[in-house]
Parts: structure tokens; sequence; C-alpha cells
């Protein structure tokens, strides 16, 4: 991704240079600004162009400029003035997309109508999510969360939360789930309910963990985490496109 | 990341060519001052796409006058009216390391453009590394060193009741164990490090269990500076950044001479 924001800031200097050879000697200076624009498109059917996207540039003052792009995906933005923006790409039923767009200019230039192409922008429909209970952590899938870290709280009280559960924010056809003690590596298994698109790793087990009624260990060191990891397949809701979910926690657990 | 840095440098030489392409066929003509825009963008080295707020971007003249700015909430930043002229710029966040660069703002040949702008790129900045300090050496060591009494203004002399104390600049973790040591090579003996476990910061190689290589009588020692025989080595030892949990492993060496 930074390959291509470079050769854009690069073909961008390359436009304002191109007016050189065809005008008087530049006594006289004069400000440039760039239309620019570009195509959106899906992520896993590139030739498909996605329509009524707002592509919105958002410069260092956190002005902003709005575009919509037409039924064949393309999209324009007029007049905008030289320096690094943000291009936020959104679209119903898509995961939003960011990246920055800097627009350079320097040297000569004689073209009025200056127009900077932005690279195609390629949406995925929204990702599968799941919600976490105790944790209250949104999980998403290729991610991996640390008690303690990133801002997450993942803690685990045995005397005070009873099962585990990660409930999907839309059907899923299968998941599966496995937790590990930390420190005895000993791991349950979870079931998982469709009809409520949860999977849960049962209290009774959790208590049991560690064989003999003895459950998870429990101490007061935030380094030394149990895991669980997820697994789900699914399909996405518009066009039925295979979508694995996979996503590790690690937690600490208290008496 | 050094090559994000040189193709960022080349959008600025590009930025560059801009100007020095201009027209060459015609007259003389007056010149103008040219003052410059420049610009860009801030992310952490984990995602690039995570823009960071809060950034200090400084860039320093030849007779240190400084201009600042400072990333806004999506890690943009952009600083007007800059004179051509060699900067060093300097990117600074607490928590993550400070990038320092040279950096040649320069005007040459035509242009007419008024409102100049270059193009910083993107600079992705890191959490900061995990680091080793050696005492009594007073060695600061990063994952990968491997400094080497005599060389570089190190000064690793052991001499006999000297405990060799390595102290890590945040918690560290190995659930494999840890492995830091000292080991002799002429007699193949090590000197095991021991942890303190309250804090799991520091290690301690201890001078008793350096002298008792060798049945008692302690490593090989000699007076020739260069005949590096007694190795501390570092290894196995792994951290979490303090903001994002990335894990980072570190190795590291300092070959060190023995005198009586």
């Amino acid at each position: 991704m930074w390959l291509a924001r470079s050769a854009l800031a690069l073909a961008v200097t390359g436009v304002a240079a191109a007016g050189c050879g065809s005008g008087g000697r530049g006594s006289l200076t004069h400000d440039v600004k760039f239309d620019v624009g570009g195509r959106v498109g899906h992520l896993l059917h590139p030739d498909r162009p996605l329509s009524g996207a707002t592509v919105t540039l958002t410069d260092v003052g956190e002005d902003t400029e709005t575009a919509t792009t037409a039924s064949n995906g393309l999209w324009t933005e007029a007049n905008l003035r030289p320096g690094p923006y943000i291009e936020r790409f959104e679209l119903a039923g898509y995961e939003p997309m960011e990246r920055e767009l800097i627009l350079a200019v320097g040297g000569e230039n004689d073209i009025e109508n200056v127009f900077v192409g932005s690279p195609d922008a390629f949406l995925q429909e929204t990702r599968l999510r799941a919600t976490s209970s105790p944790f209250g952590v949104e999980i998403r899938s290729g991610e991996t969360y640390r008690d303690g870290f990133s801002g997450h709280v993942l803690q685990y009280s045995v005397a005070a939360h009873g099962s585990i559960t990660l409930t999907f924010d839309r059907d899923v056809i299968d998941a599966d789930g496995d937790l590990e003690d930390g420190e005895t590596n000993q791991n349950v298994g979870a079931s998982f309910d469709s009809a409520t698109r949860t999977l849960t790793f049962d209290a009774a087990d959790i208590d049991t963990l560690n064989g003999g009624g003895t459950p998870i260990t429990t101490d007061t060191d935030p380094w030394t985490w149990h895991r669980i990891d997820v697994d789900a397949f699914a399909l996405t809701p518009l066009d039925g496109d295979p979508e694995f979910f996979a996503a590790t926690l690690f937690f600490n657990a208290v008496p | 990341m050094n090559a994000r840095r040189i193709l960022s440098s080349m959008v600025a030489a590009g930025s560059l060519l801009g100007i020095v392409a201009g027209c060459g066929n015609a007259g003389p003509a007056p010149t103008h001052v040219v003052e410059i825009d420049l610009g860009g963008f801030v992310a952490w080295a984990g995602d690039s796409s995570v823009g960071l707020p809060g950034v200090t971007v400084t860039l320093t003249d030849i007779d240190g006058d400084t201009r600042i700015a400072v990333t806004n909430s999506q890690g943009l930043w952009v600083l007007t009216n800059v004179k051509p002229g060699a900067y060093i710029e300097s990117y600074e966040f607490t928590g993550y390391e400070t990038i320092t660069d040279t950096f040649l703002l320069e005007a040459i040949g035509e242009n007419n453009v008024k409102n100049i702008f270059v193009s910083r790129g993107t600079i992705v900045m890191q959490e900061s590394l995990l680091r080793a300090t050696v005492s009594p050496f007073g060695l600061v060591l990063m994952d990968g060193d491997g400094p080497i009494d005599g060389f570089g203004g190190v000064v690793a002399t052991y001499t006999t009741g000297m405990n060799i104390v390595v102290t890590f600049s945040r918690r560290i973790f190995n659930p494999g164990g840890f492995d830091v040591y000292v080991y002799d090579e002429v007699l193949d003996e090590f000197a095991l490090g021991v942890v303190d476990t309250a804090t799991e910061t520091t290690f301690t190689v201890s001078a008793a269990d350096i002298a008792a290589m060798d049945g008692g009588l302690g490593p090989f020692t000699d007076t020739d500076p260069y005949t590096w025989t007694l190795f501390l080595i570092i290894d196995n030892v792994n951290s979490f950044t303090p903001i994002h949990g990335t894990m980072q492993s570190f190795d590291a060496s300092v070959e060190m001479n023995a005198t009586p």
C-alpha cells in the first residue's frame, strides 16, 4: 500500500512538471489546485464496481470534501489544495476503508485542469464479528486480544463469572473454540448453538478444567494468560462469499 | 523501514525534479524567493493504515532553529512556508522509537507554482524497543547487538569479583526459560544468570558463580586485548510492547576480555 501511495505522490509531481516549456518564464507564480478521482470496486470481485459509495477527503485542518461513486464506480472531487489528506470510502454493507493521499506540487505548471488519479479502492463486505462475555470485547477475525494491552480488559472471575460466550452478529454455519489453561496446558472445547449464534465454554467445564474439581488456574500476575482460540465459517450477507473467522483471546483469571 | 525512508526521499526528490525539470528554452528572467509547504502522514508500524495523532514533527536547520508540527487526529501534519535548506527532521511520540533523518529541502531551476507542496510520504513508527543495560560496563544493548571490548568505545573487561547485572527496560518473559549467562570459550564453561522474579527485569551473573569456573580457579584470563574469551550471552528473551502488546524477541552478546 505504501508503494502505491508514494507512486501517487510522484505522479502528482509529474503532472505539475509536465507544463514546462510551453509558457513564458515563471516570473509570476500561481496557485495550483487538483481534481482527484478514481474507482471503487468489490474486493473479492474486482471487476464489479460499487456505486453509491461515499468518498470523503479530509485535510490536515479536518475540513472535508465528499463525493459519491457513480454506477460505474467512478468518483471525482474538484479543486483540492496540495497537501496530505485521508481518503475514506464508505458504503452500507461494506467495511469502511481509509488511506492517505498526498497531493504534492512544485516546479512548472501551466495546466488549468490538473487531474490526479487515486488508486482503485476495493471494499469488502462487512466482516463477521463476535461479542465476548464476560469480557465485553468485540472480536474481529484475524485479531489477537490480550488482557492489559491495546486498551483491552479480559479478566475472568471464577467466583463471579460463569460461562464464557462469544455471540456472532449474524448467522454462522459452524464455529469451534478451544480454551487452554496457560499454566497447566489443560483445555476444554466449546459448544455452538446455531440458533443463538453463540459459542459457549460452559462454566462447569471451566470449574473442573484441571481435573478433580480444580478450576482454571487463577493468580494476580497480569502476564500469565489463558488462551481462547475461535474459528468460524459463514457466508457474507450480500454475495454469499465464503468467510472464515479466526481470532485469539488471551485472558487472565482471578479467584 | 529503510526502504520506506528511501522511497520517501524519492518522493521529495520527485518534487525537486518538478522544480528542476522546468523550461530551459527561455531567456533570463527575474528570480523569486521560494517557500515550501510540506507534510505527510505518520502511522503505527504494526498497521500502516492507523494514523498516530500527537506525533511531534520537528525540522531543525543549520542554525538550530526549529519548525514544529503535531500530527492531527488522523496522523496528518503540515508545515508551511519553510525555506529551502538542509534540515534534520525528527518524529517523536511517547512510547515509540524516535525517528531522525536528514532532509534536504531543495529548490532549483524553474518554478511558477505559488503553493508548492512537498510530500514527506508516510512515516511509520514502531513502539519502544526493548533495551538491556549491562553493569558494570555501562553498555546499553538492543536486539542483535554484539559489542566487543576495545572497539567502538566499548570497555568490557572483566576482573575478578565483578557481578554482571543485565537490566531490561521492561518486564520480560519466556515460557521456555531465560538464557542469560557468561560463557568462557577456553574452558567451555558457563555461569548462569539468576532472574529477579519480583520484577522479571534484572538478571545477575554473580561473581561467585563466575569465580567457580575451572574448579574454583575462575575464568581464563590474560592481558592480550585481542583474545576475547569471555562472553555475556543474552538469548531467548521476549517481551511485549507496552501499548499494543506486540511480542519482541531479544538476543545479544558482549565479547569481553578477562584480566587477572
